[in-house]
């Protein structure tokens, strides 16, 4: 390991580091759930997938209120897969995460 | 049509741009798969220097800045160290006339990508993608100035990603922006800016401003989630495997450190020569 880094591991703020890390999963979570569509942006949540599965129109809003126009099957399918895509990905770099919050060297997988 | 990514490569005494590009470009290559364009004003250096470029660079550009004069910054290795330098990177309103690319992604060369997120708006018809808001790799600080260019002015948006298709409106903006650096007192005086040194995040600002009709709409448009930056007065101590190690910097540290690691995050990498050094490493083997 890089000596300077040995160094700086026998001082480190334990549960701010561990707080930290999650908080960058969880930015990096949000912007991987991120669809662009027909010229809207849609941060895609638990909550824009149970409204479209109700959706009685094919005209939706983005994050920005600015109306889109939208296949919903097609829709639905997209923002299916970004989330089931980001949130895998995130449930894995969570448990690793934990699993490793014990020992600083694990936490920071250097 | 055609994209791909663009830099900006201007070296100063301290700082070698075109090896950060040149390392960007490999994240590029790796991540994004698009072809890669570098403007520089040192050809010969970057030839003569880094002989195998070709693996990661397919255009190299030139063309000089512009100017024969520049205004000095401040460039930090962590809390410690600091010292001034030229800075020279004040043309990037030429991305829209040199860029051989239809959809361009114009990359600061220390914005370090590490995933694909950015292919998500290139089959878009928007015409301009932009980063406004941002977030730094500590927990505990509030860096200020990110939100606004000036306390009671206007919105702040980072001029270290742009992705642009060429448009009638995209070549006013990249007109304007060149029109606010030539006249760059008066603007600065104007939205009551204090940094004195010409900066393309604020021209960049103003001139979305402007094409607003000085009011905000939706255009441009966001890029997903919000820019993360470490900040100059971190340590950046390790590169390994595409993941970056910081040390937190805080200048009211009374004990423990904070550590940072970051993998599959782009991230604006601010500390410049913590980087460069950094870089060299990965170059080993090149």
């Amino acid at each position: 390991m890089d000596q300077r880094l040995e160094t700086v591991l026998q001082d480190v703020d334990h549960i701010n580091t561990i707080n930290n890390q999650k908080r960058l999963l969880k930015e990096q979570y949000v912007e991987d759930c991120v669809l662009y569509y027909n010229g809207g942006k849609f941060t895609v949540t638990k909550e824009l997938l149970g409204f479209t599965t109700q959706l009685g129109t094919s005209y939706i809003t983005d994050d920005n209120l600015v109306p889109v126009e939208i296949d919903k099957d097609e829709f639905n399918r997209l923002i299916s897969n970004v989330y089931w895509n980001a949130t895998k990905k995130y449930h894995t770099a969570y448990q690793e995460l934990i699993k490793n919050s014990r020992n600083i060297e694990e936490l920071l997988n250097l | 049509m055609t994209a791909g990514v663009l830099f900006f490569a201007y070296n100063n005494d301290l700082v070698d741009y075109i090896k950060q590009a040149i390392y960007n470009a490999k994240l590029v290559k790796k991540h994004l798969n698009l072809p890669v364009a570098i403007v520089t004003d040192s050809v010969n250096y970057l030839e003569k220097t880094y002989p195998w470029y070709k693996k990661y660079v397919d255009y190299v550009i030139p063309k000089g800045t512009g100017q024969n004069t520049f205004s000095k910054k401040h460039y930090y290795a962590g809390e410690h160290f600091s010292t001034m330098a030229e800075w020279k990177n004040v043309n990037r309103f030429d991305a829209y006339n040199l860029s051989p690319f239809d959809t361009t992604i114009v990359l600061d060369t220390d914005y370090l990508i590490s995933n694909d997120n950015f292919l998500k708006v290139l089959d878009q018809d928007d015409d301009l993608f932009i980063y406004k808001d941002s977030y730094d790799i500590s927990l505990t600080r509030n860096i200020p100035g990110f939100e606004r260019i000036s306390d009671d002015t206007l919105d702040f948006y980072w001029a270290t990603v742009l992705i642009f298709k060429k448009t009638e409106r995209t070549k006013r903006l990249f007109k304007l922006v060149e029109l606010i650096r030539e006249h760059y007192h008066y603007f600065r005086t104007l939205y009551r800016i204090p940094l004195k040194t010409f900066r393309n995040d604020f021209a960049f600002s103003i001139a979305i401003h402007i094409l607003n009709g000085y009011t905000i709409t939706d255009w441009p448009k966001i890029l997903p989630g919000k820019m993360l930056y470490s900040s100059p007065e971190d340590d950046l101590l390790t590169i390994k495997d595409e993941k970056y190690t910081f040390v937190v910097g805080n200048k009211f540290r009374r004990d423990k450190v904070n550590v940072v690691t970051l993998t599959g995050s782009n991230i604006h990498v601010m500390n410049k020569l913590h980087l460069n050094e950094l870089i060299d490493k990965e170059f080993e083997h090149e």
